[in-house]
């Protein structure tokens, strides 16, 4: 720090003194502004992650009290036939298949419910990953429940090398693919994996994407289908599901400090795009 | 208890994507005694269809699930409240979402009364047999006949 001392009386400031004590003043300024700015960013993380916290819980709640209902009430049901004396009948044998399909689906809803928080939580282990391994290990990860299926996936140009944590992108993957095949209703399931050419140099965006001919999504859901538990479809409808596929998907890209979307045509097929930020790319053979 | 189900009383529509609680709004209905005709719409999309696409059909009152497939319950009674002919139209809910942003959304939104699922079957079904008989027994709904009685001509 500059600091003098003068007794008496003090030679008049030069012009270039108070310019430069400006110039301080200036920089300090600067310097308490941006502490305010980061801790009202701060604050406002935290009103959010404490808000989604709260949303969470409840869609956690009333998602899993569903099956629970369910249960409960044939339950009751069967105590009530007992009572009476009445021997188990067709109907009763049908109640108790229901409830033990109910206790799966809660068992695949609270299964569904620990990935995702866990996602949230772990930190990433980047490093420099070949995507073409990590697609085909997706595919293969699915091919029990792809298997029966008329799919064809395309890959147009071999996919690059990039920095990124390859369990969790192997995810994006899959559950993208999976989807794809899923939401289709054509005799030739089309499947496209491919990325956009980086805008510009080094710290350039990666943006990938996932193409498939299936039956699309109305543009008025862009927001809903990312959301937890979240179905546009009743229950069993296209092989059923618990709704919390790309709601992991977009936590899985965010990490990556991407963002995920989808473009679409209702009954021609839908486009789902995720970047992974500071990716730093290598073109295959480059 | 047999019942049936009479074309003079205006139907209900129900709009919940689970057949389980429909069955239970069903079973419900029948121990109230009541004749209406339920109508099961199973999303938000199917309910339109019913409200918007078949204008004639009068309806008591609308059962509304909240957390539905696709849009939720809020959206459909936006835009019920908008709709010139279906404006009146008392709507229920019926969700399994205690969250108070839900419940207050929903009477901002001009929700009539608003109701939780419980998952003790006995205690839901009194709750659900005691909506319909307040709904079709006290209270005097919009464009109800009252000139003969007095009454709405509701059993």
């Amino acid at each position: 720090m500059w600091q003098e001392e003068v007794r008496g009386r003090a030679e008049p400031w030069k012009p270039v003194e108070i310019e430069a004590a400006k110039n301080l003043r200036l920089l300090m300024l600067d310097v308490v502004v941006a502490r305010a700015e980061q801790l009202a960013a701060l604050n406002t993380d935290l009103v959010r992650s404490n808000d989604e916290l709260d949303a969470f819980a409840y869609v956690a709640g009333h998602d899993l009290k569903e099956p629970l209902r369910g249960i409960h009430k044939y339950a009751h049901f069967l105590l009530e036939e007992t009572k009476a004396g009445r021997p188990l009948d067709a109907q009763g044998r049908e109640r108790i298949d229901a409830m033990l399909r109910l206790t799966v689906r809660m068992d695949s809803l609270l299964d569904a419910l620990l990935h995702f928080s866990r996602v949230g939580r772990l930190s990433l282990a980047r490093q420099p990953i070949a995507l073409g391994d990590v697609v085909a290990e997706a595919t293969d990860m699915l091919g029990a429940s792809l298997l029966g299926r008329d799919i064809d996936v395309q890959i147009p140009r071999p996919l690059p090398t990039i920095s990124c944590d390859r369990i969790r992108v192997r995810e994006v993957f899959a559950n993208l693919i999976s989807n794809a095949a899923k939401y289709n209703d054509k005799p030739q399931r089309h499947i496209e994996i491919g990325y956009l050419d980086p805008v510009d140099g080094a710290d350039a965006v990666s943006t990938f994407y996932v193409r498939d001919n299936g039956i699309g999504i109305d543009t008025k859901h862009s927001e809903r289908v990312f959301m937890m538990f979240k179905r546009l479809h009743t229950r069993d409808a296209y092989g059923g599901g618990s709704g919390a596929g790309l709601a992991i998907v977009k936590k899985l890209v965010e990490q990556h400090n991407g963002h995920s979307w989808f473009t679409s045509e209702l009954g021609v097929g839908t486009t789902f795009y995720f970047t992974l930020i500071g990716a730093g790319m290598t073109q295959p053979g480059a | 208890m047999t019942l049936l189900v009479r074309s003079d009383l205006p139907p209900i529509l129900v709009v919940d994507d689970s057949d389980e609680d429909f069955d239970t709004v069903s079973l419900a209905a029948r121990r109230a005694g009541i004749g209406n005709l339920l109508v099961h719409a199973m999303d938000a999309d199917d309910a339109r269809r019913q409200l918007f696409a078949v204008p004639g059909v009068d309806y008591a009152f609308m059962l509304l699930d909240c957390n539905l497939p696709g849009e939720d319950g809020l959206t459909l009674l936006e835009e019920v409240r908008r709709h010139p002919q279906r404006r009146t139209l008392p709507v229920i809910v019926l969700t399994a979402s205690i969250n108070p942003r839900d419940r207050d959304a929903f009477y901002a939104a001009g929700g009539n009364a608003y109701h939780v699922k419980l998952v003790n079957f006995g205690e839901g079904l009194a709750n659900l047999e005691s909506i319909f008989r307040y709904w079709l027994t006290h209270v005097v709904l919009p464009g109800a006949d009252t000139s003969s009685t007095g009454k709405p001509l509701c059993p």
